[in-house]
C-alpha cells in the first residue's frame, strides 16, 4: 500500500537522484543525511557489531553513488538502498566467515520518555529486552519485523528489500511477531 | 474479538506504534504534536483487543529500543563520497602521473640546491657527476659491440695497464 506520505517521499527521491547524477553533490549529501540512520540499523541488525556495521553502511552509499546511473526508479530509493544494504552485509558477514554472537543488548536502548524514572527504567529495560529477544528470531522473521517496525516499510516494500514477494514479507513478519511475543512472554 | 477487525487493525499497528512514539518524544520535548492519534474505530478496538494492545505495546517497544547511530556518521560517509568524486574525476593513473611530473619537478627544481639553513654536516656537496663515455658501461653508454676494433684495442691496453 503506497499512502499521500509514501508516494510524496518518492518524488522528493527522484527529485535528488536526478540532481545527483548531474554531478550535484549537495543532492548526494542530503540522500545520505536522509538514509544513513535507517540503512545503518538495518546493517547492524545483520553484522550486530557497530563498526562492522559502519563499514558496510560506508560501502553501500558507494555502491549508491557509482550505480545512481542505473537506478530504474522502479522501486523506491529507500527500497534499493535496503537491497544493497542487506547484499552488502551478507557479503560482509561472508567475508568474516561468521555471524557475530554478540548480543544486541549492549547496544543500548533509548530512554524512555515516561515522567516516573521506575516506570521509565521498566519501560526502557522491556524494551532492551524485546531487541534482545528480536536478534533472536531467525534471520528473515527478524529481517521483516526490523524492516516493517524500525523502518516503516511496508510489506511490498519489505518484499523487495530483501528479494522475496510481499506474500513473503507479511508472513515472515507476523511469524516473526508472534514468536516475539512467546519469547517476551 | 472479531477476526477480521483484528487483522486491519494489526496491518496498521506499525504505523500507529511510531506515531505514539512521535507524540511521546514531542510531549517529552514541548513540541507542538503533529499527528493525530488513532481513529476512534481503532481506539475502542484497542481498548477492547487484548492481543492488539500488547503487539502494539511490542511495536512500541522495539521502536523505543533502536539502536542508536554512531554520532559524526553521515559527515564521515559524505567525506568517503567526495573521496570517491575526487577519484573519479582525477583517475589514479593520472594522479601517479602528476606525482611523477611534481617529483621530476621537485628535484629539477630543488635537487642541487642545498638548504642554506641546514647546518654544513647536512649538506652533502652537490653532484657534479658527468657522463664519459671512458667510465664503463653504463646506461646509455656505448657498448663493447659498437666499439671499433682499434677502440676495443684502446681500452684492452688501458685496461691492462691499470
Amino acid at each position: 500500500m503506497i499512502d499521500d506520505e509514501q508516494s510524496g517521499e518518492r518524488l522528493a527521491d527522484a527529485e535528488l537522484v536526478a540532481r545527483a547524477r548531474g554531478g550535484d553533490a549537495q543532492a548526494l549529501d542530503l540522500l545520505v543525511r536522509k538514509y544513513h540512520a535507517s540503512t545503518y540499523r538495518l546493517a547492524l541488525s545483520w553484522m550486530r557489531d557497530p563498526d562492522a556495521a559502519e563499514d558496510v553502511v560506508q560501502d553501500v552509499f558507494v555502491k549508491v553513488f557509482r550505480g545512481l546511473d542505473g537506478f530504474r526508479g522502479d522501486a523506491s530509493l529507500r527500497t534499493w538502498l535496503f537491497r544493497i544494504t542487506v547484499n552488502e552485509a551478507k557479503g560482509a558477514l561472508r567475508r568474516v566467515g561468521r555471524r557475530r554472537e554478540d548480543p544486541m543488548d549492549e547496544l543500548g536502548a533509548r530512554a524512555a520518555s515516561g515522567e516516573d524514572p521506575a516506570e521509565e527504567a521498566l519501560v526502557a529495560r522491556e524494551a532492551e529486552r524485546a531487541r534482545a529477544m528480536l536478534a533472536r528470531l531467525p534471520e528473515k522473521q527478524r529481517l521483516s519485523v526490523a524492516l516493517r517496525i524500525d523502518e516503516g516499510l511496508s510489506f511490498r516494500e519489505s518484499g523487495e528489500a530483501t528479494g522475496s514477494t510481499e506474500g513473503a514479507a507479511r508472513g515472515n513478519y507476523f511469524h516473526g511477531i508472534r514468536r516475539l511475543r512467546e519469547l517476551m512472554s | 474479538m472479531n477476526s477480521v477487525e483484528c487483522g486491519r487493525v494489526r496491518e496498521l499497528i506499525p504505523r500507529l506504534a511510531r506515531r505514539l512514539e512521535r507524540e511521546d518524544v514531542a510531549r517529552a520535548g514541548k513540541a507542538p504534536i503533529r499527528h493525530a492519534g488513532p481513529t476512534a474505530q481503532v481506539e475502542a478496538h484497542l481498548a477492547a483487543c487484548r492481543e492488539c494492545r500488547a503487539e502494539l505495546e511490542l511495536a512500541r517497544a522495539l521502536l523505543r529500543s533502536r539502536p542508536p547511530v554512531p554520532e559524526g556518521l553521515a559527515d564521515r560517509i559524505v567525506m568517503r563520497l567526495r573521496q570517491e568524486r575526487e577519484g573519479a574525476r582525477h583517475p589514479a593513473w593520472a594522479l601517479t602521473a602528476a606525482a611523477i611530473a611534481a617529483l621530476a619537478l621537485g628535484i629539477g627544481l630543488h635537487g642541487d640546491v642545498p638548504d642554506p639553513d641546514a647546518p654544513p654536516f647536512a649538506q652533502e656537496p652537490a653532484e657534479t657527476w658527468t657522463w664519459d663515455p671512458e667510465d664503463g658501461v653504463v646506461a646509455g653508454a656505448p657498448m663493447l659491440d659498437d666499439l671499433t676494433d682499434q677502440d676495443l684495442t684502446v681500452l684492452l691496453t688501458s685496461l691492462s695497464t691499470e
